[in-house]
């Protein structure tokens, strides 16, 4: 056996780059089915082909896309080379997937007999010349190194050419691993495939490893983590998660992939576009990868043509083109190329189709392989003179930002008076001079072509865009009446449109709380019946009593909260948001909403927010995002913290809806809604600045992607808890705090004139109220413990169930959701809407109280 | 007496030709304008007069003073047909908002200051044709197609309607209208936006083909 080592003096071969992008990505190369790899599955190690992860006992729900199926293994760990420091370790199996392939394989064999079959662009981790690198089959050489476990007992686990499964050994175990070894590649041959299939594995962090004769293969990648998310491209903005980030290895490059958050043009409207275009311009992305939306092509194109202009290696990827002939349009992408002067490759990110190009392309890019010969943009006369002016007199008087960003684009987003430009060049030492300079030349720019000038910019942009369309683009079929234009008109209709809203709102509240409620009686029965008490039993023996209180009580009891009251109701409400979404049906409601949101002062996106404080006001409060100005951001704000959350429903609907029935608890909610209706009214009229219409694109519906409602439930849901699971623990481990120091009684005794006198209410109910700011999920159940029973028909009379319900529907909103408002909207305006809130609802308390009380 | 419609009218007609680089003789414009041809020599003669056009060799060039005739002539139209819509409504709400209305409205700038009155002059000045022609986007209906001609707005709006597409030029297709004075969803270049009534009042348009 021919198996050389070598230690420490190994050099890394493998380049990082950065690529920005937005879309999705599915990469898939892989190996014969076959193939033996190890495995640890049920507590054991096993030997198994890779192909009969597929056919296993194994409980598992695939998802198939176009050619290829994967799923999610439960479970399933496999062993794993750490590139950066050459151990092998034991890693989680994150995919398992198998594609077809018709094209012959290819099988690599190395001088101690061991053999891997492949397809020709499978990624191999090789040693050549001193380097460790990861490049294709077909690039492999006689002679490259493929990286194998080193074992003092002979080395062979399992025999390559028998047809056994053969329970294996941990290889990690003592006795067995001594390191790593490196086998030299003896053959190289193609061979066909005997099956249609090819398979592989996506292993967590390493993105390689073992098949079970001991040599490491690196795996393909699926995006998992990125943009999913955003295959709706500038559909929705307003996201929670900012930015997604991924590794991809491929060909002996580590590429950092970076999701930047959908946008149209690269104008500072809202932060995200101006979060963007900073990244490009300044950290500079190796390779930008413009995903074009074929289906509505001129408008991307315009963005297109602003990337061109910042200076950034970029190739274009012209998306969902299925989806672009089937509205009658037919693309030359070729033709598209050659006139921007970079790479077009037509995709179809749903199923993966050119994505492999795509990425190849880029790292051609990245390595100067192709030439990008980006077309220059040239406006008219007047205009390219004024530009050439103000970009020679920027380079030599801001020599600090012409280095951030290219002068050209600089000048021009003088011309358009763009406002982040023009404050930081203000900010810049000599920034004056330069913008008056541009002031006088924006002055004569408007004289000479009648326009102002950003519209003058515009206007040429689009002219170029629209030969770039004529020359590329064929209408071969009139688009016919198609299901997508039907759905539109029934959704948007005048008449039948609001109807339809009503539903799909009813139907989605239903189902969040009928599936909530069932989950939570599930999840509560089991923490209760067994894992609490069991952890308690811990706990009890192990800390003196006080504080096993504070940390049973506190903590524990704090994430089992989150786990059986939150999360029951966040994740179907989430699911929901995400499916409406997906399909292109928020921006319908918009629409239909948008009139009675004017008389609020805001418009129809705000009726989303206001919509998704049904769920939660967290989220609702972080989506005000989507209104694009700071005034109407707050608005949203404040009156999204009063609409009733899930939790507060909880209470509604436990206390007025079940004692008096739900007609009863739904006008409350009318109530609610009016009162929200007032004060918006009122806060339109006393807040400064003049409110902002409605502006907003309207996509085609499409079929939502399970796969990308899926991550983004997940992304959200994952985002609430990380913010709100700590917050709820802290408002639990003071609450116990609070009552294991008795301190309860006197807060309630200071606090007996506003609760019993003013709103009636018996004194214990300050319990719930003040407590239930800490944890407003609890509210019913702090309400039962207050007064020991869970009959609340015998503790308050039906005024008081009222008044207790419009103080908790109004009064301050829960810890998470003042976090939430405190940074979106900082400290002062978070103070001012929590006294408001209070304000209002002792207010409103009071005074129910009395009428109710009267007219009794 | 000179009709002074008319003159203004031959003013803008003159302009539009001027624009395009053509000339014309008494004869066409007795026809365009349908009258007798000394009438248009008449009106001719009034307007050179009174110093807003010129002849020079034979060609009738609209002169700078008679530029301004016609700015404040479609101004004024403006003002007329559209200024004073909000005005009843403005009425109507508090003190404090009308006031400060009003006296934008008095002045004549039609809410608008400094960037974006300067916006609209410019604008106005050099549309083509008469601004008879041109209307709010929120006067054309379902299924109704236009070409936009500007945007009486600021400086932000202005900026994003062109972002959007919305250039002088393009052309507009109104798919639909929410009820109850909600937002029109229109088709331009290729896709669909949705307009609120307060920015799609302020975009004018023109049919196809005036």
């Amino acid at each position: 056996m021919n198996v050389s080592c070598h230690k420490a003096r190994i050099s890394k071969g493998l380049h990082d780059f950065t690529i920005a992008l937005a879309g999705n990505a599915n990469v898939g190369k892989s190996i014969a089915g076959d193939e033996k790899i190890l495995v640890h599955y049920d507590g054991r190690w096993e030997t198994v082909k890779i192909k009969d992860l597929f056919n296993s006992t194994h409980d598992f729900h695939s998802t198939i896309m176009g050619e290829s199926e994967g799923f999610k293994p439960k479970n399933l760990s496999t062993i794993s080379l750490n590139l950066d420091d050459l151990k092998v370790e034991r890693k989680n199996v994150a995919y398992v997937l198998k594609h077809k392939e018709n094209r012959p394989l290819v099988r690599i064999t190395t001088s101690s007999k061991r053999y891997v079959t492949a397809t020709q662009d499978h990624n191999f981790i090789v040693l050549r010349g001193g380097k460790i690198n990861v490049v294709d089959a077909n690039q492999l050489l006689i002679g490259d190194q493929l990286p194998l476990i080193k074992n003092p007992h002979n080395n062979l686990l399992v025999d390559s050419d028998s047809d056994e499964t053969l329970p294996g050994k941990d290889p990690l175990e003592t006795n067995g691993y001594n390191g790593l070894a490196w086998d030299k590649i003896a053959r190289i041959e193609t061979l066909e495939n005997e099956e249609d299939f090819v398979y592989d594995l996506s292993v967590e962090g390493n993105e390689n490893f073992m098949l079970a004769n001991g040599i490491f293969i690196h795996n393909s990648v699926i995006f998992n983590q990125l943009t999913g998310l955003n295959q709706t491209v500038g559909n929705w903005p307003g996201k929670t998660v900012e930015r997604a980030e991924g590794t991809l290895y491929f060909k002996g490059y580590r590429i950092k992939i970076l999701d930047l958050p959908g946008i149209y043009s690269l104008s500072a409207f809202s932060m995200e576009e101006i979060v963007a275009r900073d990244y490009i311009a300044i950290e500079r992305p190796d390779v930008i990868i413009n995903v074009v939306d074929a289906s509505v092509l001129e408008r991307n194109l315009y963005f297109t043509l602003q990337l061109l202009e910042l200076k950034v290696p970029m190739i274009m990827a012209l998306n969902q083109i299925d989806f672009a002939s089937k509205k009658g349009l037919r693309i030359d992408h070729e033709k598209l190329s050659n006139i921007l002067g970079i790479p077009v490759i037509p995709t179809i990110a749903v199923t993966g189709s050119g994505i492999d190009q795509l990425i190849s392309t880029a790292v051609q890019a990245y390595e100067g392989r192709i030439k990008l010969n980006p077309m220059k943009i040239t406006y008219s006369k007047e205009l390219e003179d004024a530009v050439r002016k103000l970009e020679a007199y920027i380079n030599k008087n801001l020599p600090n930002l012409a280095s951030k960003y290219p002068s050209r684009w600089l000048a021009i987003k003088l011309i358009e008076k763009d406002e982040d430009v023009e404050s930081k060049v203000k900010a810049s030492p000599d920034g004056g001079r330069v913008l008056s300079l541009a002031s006088a030349l924006t002055e004569s720019l408007e004289q000479t072509y009648g326009k102002p000038s950003p519209v003058t910019l515009a206007t040429e942009r689009y002219g170029i865009v629209n030969e770039l369309v004529k020359s590329s683009v064929k209408i071969t079929a009139p688009p016919k009446i198609s299901l997508e234009e039907k759905l539109d008109e029934i959704t948007g209709h005048k008449i039948l449109g609001y109807p339809i809203l009503a539903l799909i709102f009813a139907l989605t509240f239903s189902i969040i709380f009928g599936v909530g409620g069932y989950l939570t009686e599930i999840l509560g029965g089991f923490l209760e019946g067994t894992a609490i008490p069991t952890a308690n039993k811990f706990i009890y023996a192990f800390l003196p009593e006080l504080f096993a209180g504070m940390v049973s009580n506190g903590i524990l009891y704090g994430i089992a909260a989150g786990i059986t009251i939150a999360l029951p109701y966040i994740v179907p409400f989430y699911l929901i948001l995400s499916l409406l979404e997906d399909s292109g049906y928020l921006p319908r409601a918009a629409f239909l909403l948008d009139n009675p949101m004017h008389k609020l002062g805001l418009h129809g996106k705000a009726a989303l927010c206001l919509l998704l404080g049904y769920g939660c006001n967290v989220p609702a409060c972080v989506g005000c995002r989507i209104m694009e100005r700071e005034r109407e951001r707050f608005l949203a704000g404040f009156l999204t913290v009063l609409i009733p959350c899930a939790a507060r429903s909880v209470v509604i609907f436990g206390l007025v809806g079940k004692y008096m029935g739900i007609p009863t608890a739904l006008l409350l909610y009318m109530f609610n809604i009016a009162l929200i209706f007032l004060l918006g009214r009122i806060g339109h009229k006393v807040l400064p600045g003049e409110p902002m219409g409605l502006l907003m694109e309207m996509p085609p519906y499409k079929k939502p992607s399970l796969k990308a409602i899926a991550k983004k439930t997940w992304a959200r849901t994952k985002e609430f808890i990380y913010f709100a699971f700590p917050i709820i623990v802290a408002g639990s481990v003071t609450l116990s705090a609070i009552s294991s120091f008795g301190l309860v009684t006197p807060m309630l005794n200071a606090m007996k004139p506003l609760i019993v006198d003013w709103l009636g209410l018996p004194l214990q109910t300050g319990i719930p109220i003040i407590f239930g700011i800490l944890r407003k999920e609890l509210t019913l159940i702090l309400l039962a413990e207050a007064f020991g029973t869970l009959s609340f028909n015998k503790i308050l009379t039906p005024i008081q169930m009222v008044t207790f319900s419009l103080v908790v529907m109004i009064y301050v909103p829960c810890v998470a959701t003042i976090a939430a408002l405190w940074r979106e909207f900082g400290f002062k305006k978070t103070l001012l809407t929590s006294l408001i809130d209070i304000l209002l609802a002792l207010l409103i308390g009071g005074t129910a109280f009395r009428i109710l009380s009267y007219l009794a | 007496m000179i009709d002074r419609d008319q003159l203004t009218e031959l003013l803008e007609y003159l302009k539009t030709l001027n624009g395009e680089g053509k000339n014309t003789v008494v004869r066409k414009i007795s026809v365009e304008f349908n009258c007798s041809q000394e009438r248009a020599e008449q009106l001719l003669e009034e307007a050179v007069n009174a110093g807003f056009l010129e002849i020079l060799n034979g060609k009738i060039n609209v002169t700078g003073k008679g530029h301004e005739k016609i700015v404040r002539h479609r101004e004024s139209y403006i003002h007329e047909r559209y200024g004073h819509r909000g005005l009843f409504a403005r009425l109507l709400k508090f003190p404090k908002r009308s006031i400060g209305d009003w006296s934008l409205h008095w002045g004549r700038k039609h809410g608008l200051n400094g960037d974006s009155l300067h916006a609209f002059y410019r604008d106005i000045q050099s549309l083509k044709g008469y601004v008879e022609h041109t209307f709010p986007l929120t006067n054309l209906k379902e299924g109704e197609e236009g070409i936009v001609v500007y945007a009486l707005g600021g400086r932000g709006l202005i900026k994003r309607l062109s972002e959007m597409g919305l250039t002088p030029g393009t052309e507009v297709l109104i798919k639909r209208i929410a009820p109850f004075y909600g937002p029109i969803q229109i088709t331009v270049r290729g896709s669909s936006l949705a307009l609120g009534r307060g920015i799609a009042s302020k975009i004018f348009v023109k049919h196809k083909g005036e």
